[in-house]
């Protein structure tokens, strides 16, 4: 998908899929899906590793806090030690909602690295997004990098003058870590301000439309695919809503019944 | 075409003015040119003189600043980027789009130009300011000179008849500075006015029809590096060659550095002088202080920021020597981060020096420092540090106090000066 508005559209149907689907198979193969074009163009191994480390961070801590607090019935205990019992149903409530946040996130994260900025900005216009919107959006995205970068500089910078971060005490391992991320926020403010008598000085004027010099041409193949995606969530959207409403005793219809086992069984 | 009339301004936390009673026209053929020691309040007068502090300063304005009869703060932004361009201190945060075709007709865009217009402009403007030729090609693949070169044609591309500068030079190397000015003249010439806001006299006066000095003058007190003698080695680079991607930067580079060494290195801008101390940074115990020296202040005050290396690495530090050599006497119990720009950079270079590098390495460190500031800067660091430096810079007049002087030129490493 080359045009942009196809790619924010794609990843607006990951968000309304992942909504929908409440199966962990279903949504690790939807958070699969989000990653593929990341691992197309896969980035740097330690930048993958970090984001695996980190994906399976935000797993672990959600499974361990809904599995420790789940206090709906019935339930049944996975282990117990002492007074505390970890619940099979809340671990797999929470596998649930931190697969759903992930696909939701990776899907943007691969947005954003497959797309430079300006391209996005063009897409976003193309939606008929709000212009002062898209280049909020746009630019807030442009310095996330950079803003990363110069923390890595501050570190190396650190680095250089002291010892390891972590041959001292935790706290003040802590507090050297947070020590560091004044300048990056200072460095901001600086950018943020020069950046605003930038865009004044060039007549930036977010009430006043402006015309892209590049139009933005859909080709049929992109037109048909983003057609059979909507159609397929639009689909799935529409089967979890008639079993919500079997579910919850609002309506029922016995031709339905392979829905509603399919919906149980795959969603 | 612009008139000034007792222009004067107060910063919103300061208790004294920046700027006051500045008075003085610009009119169209002019070329003035604006000067003076840190902190005397050029940068402010640009920014008014542009229309900006007025709107975004949150400080006390005084005094007119007219165009063509008219308040240039009350115009609407997209009325102003036609008649005035501004061009301010740091390029890389002026940036405002990814491309640099969009960078070029961005303002263009704002003036309402149509479309055909801004594609013509765009061209013409990579032509002239000797840019890559690709519209579609990313900002962040440039060098410093170039996105230098890239917002200053950024700013004129609506076709502004005043043009506001402040140090356009300060990231060029002595062909791109001369370059620029040359075409500042043209345009002059051609019935547009410039105010042009610089630290390198010598090259801005060779164009300028007129200059305005602010505040006092202060004599430039040369500094000359005493020659010492040579210490053992503490970095070797023997045929060292780099690229990116097929692009060679640098070529089979010899250098061997010993403590108490005290090197320049110019070149012009992309010529590979960064990634020649990018290399010579990875030698054990070398310190490279960064372009931006922002990235490395830390700490919540300056004297914990002059303390932190020689406490970590338990050796003592000559306290008041660094305080009183950098002058930062008033300055130890503030928090680095609130200091001015000028005050940032010496604070970084004294908490270098502080932690004792066996190789200093500077990479522009006085880049938008006013002559003075920067010969006593350079001293206080040659008298503190034992170890060997290295450091790159456009300025010619500060490259040549080093006892050993050396160029980059198409990735070759020369002796002596380019």
């Amino acid at each position: 998908m080359n045009d942009p508005r196809g790619r924010v559209l794609l990843v607006a149907l990951v968000g309304v899929l992942a909504v929908c689907l409440d199966r962990p198979a279903s949504l690790a193969l939807l958070l699969l899906a989000s990653a593929a074009p990341v691992l197309g163009r896969p980035p740097a191994p330690r930048e993958l590793a970090q984001g695996v480390m980190l994906a399976l961070g935000i797993a672990w801590s959600t499974v361990l806090s809904q599995g420790l607090f789940y206090s709906e019935q019935p339930r049944v205990a996975f282990f117990t030690l002492g007074p505390i019992t970890l619940w099979r149903e809340g671990a797999v409530h929470g596998l649930v909602q931190s697969l759903r946040f992930l696909a939701v996130t990776t899907a943007g994260v691969s947005l954003a690295r497959s797309t430079p900025a300006d391209r996005l900005y063009l897409g976003l216009l193309g939606l008929r997004v709000p212009f002062g919107v898209a280049f909020l959006v746009a630019t807030a995205l442009r310095f996330v990098p950079e803003a990363a970068r110069e923390w890595a500089t501050v570190r190396q910078a650190r680095a250089r003058r002291g010892r390891p971060v972590y041959r001292r005490a935790p706290w003040a391992w802590l507090a050297l870590e947070a020590a560091m991320l004044a300048p990056v926020l200072a460095r901001s403010l600086r950018r943020a301000r020069a950046l605003a008598e930038s865009l004044d000085a060039r007549g930036f004027d977010p009430a006043v439309p402006r015309r892209p010099r590049e139009a933005l041409r859909m080709r049929p193949l992109e037109v048909i695919g983003l057609v059979l995606a909507g159609t397929g969530v639009a689909a799935v959207a529409a089967a979890r809503v008639l079993f919500l409403l079997y579910a919850s005793g609002t309506w029922y219809h016995p031709a339905l019944r392979p829905l509603y086992a399919a919906v149980r069984a795959y969603l | 075409m612009l008139s000034v009339r007792d222009l004067g301004y107060r910063h919103p936390t300061a208790s004294a003015p920046a700027l006051q009673g500045v008075s003085f026209d610009l009119l169209p053929g002019e070329m003035l040119l604006v000067h003076g020691p840190t902190g005397c309040g050029k940068s402010t007068l640009a920014r008014l003189c542009a229309g900006l502090l007025q709107r975004h300063g949150g400080g006390l304005a005084s005094g007119r600043v007219l165009l063509d009869g008219h308040d240039v703060a009350a115009l609407p932004p997209a009325a102003r980027v036609g008649q005035v361009a501004f061009v301010a201190q740091d390029p890389a945060d002026q940036l405002v789009t990814g491309t640099l075709g969009d960078e070029l007709a961005f303002a263009a865009e704002s003036a309402g130009m149509e479309t055909e217009a801004i594609r013509a402009a765009v061209s013409r403007a990579l032509h002239e300011f000797g840019l890559p030729p690709d519209p579609a090609r990313p900002v962040t693949a440039l060098s410093t000179g170039q996105t230098q070169r890239l917002v200053v044609a950024a700013a004129m591309s609506a076709g502004a008849r005043l043009l506001v500068l402040d140090e356009p030079l300060a990231h060029l190397d002595p062909g791109a500075s001369e370059a620029l000015l040359v075409r500042l003249r043209a345009l002059a010439e051609g019935g547009a006015a410039v105010l042009l806001v610089e630290h390198r006299l010598a090259l801005a006066r060779r164009h300028a029809t007129r200059e305005l000095a602010l505040g006092e003058h202060c004599a430039v007190s040369r500094h000359t590096p005493v020659s010492r003698a040579p210490g053992p080695r503490v970095a070797t680079l023997d045929g060292a060659s780099f690229h990116y991607g097929a692009h060679r930067v640098l070529d089979r580079v010899s250098l061997a550095l010993h403590r108490g060494d005290r090197v320049s290195l110019v070149g012009p801008n992309g010529a590979g002088k960064s990634t020649l101390l990018r290399m010579l940074a990875e030698a054990p115990g070398a310190l490279p202080v960064p372009q931006d020296p922002d990235l490395s202040l830390f700490c919540p005050t300056v004297r914990e920021e002059l303390l932190y290396g020689p406490a970590e690495h338990g050796h003592p530090v000559d306290l008041p020597g660094l305080v009183a050599d950098f002058d930062l006497g008033e300055l130890l119990d503030r928090a680095p981060q609130s200091l001015s720009r000028g005050q940032r950079l010496r604070v970084a270079l004294a908490a270098a020096v502080a932690t004792r590098p066996s190789l200093l390495l500077l990479d522009e460190p006085t880049a938008a420092q006013d002559p003075a500031h920067v010969h006593d800067t350079m001293a206080a660091v040659d008298r503190h540090l034992d170890g060997a430096l290295v450091f790159a810079t456009h300025d010619l007049d500060l490259a040549a106090t080093a006892p050993r002087r050396y160029h980059l030129r198409e990735g070759r490493l020369h002796e002596g000066p380019s």
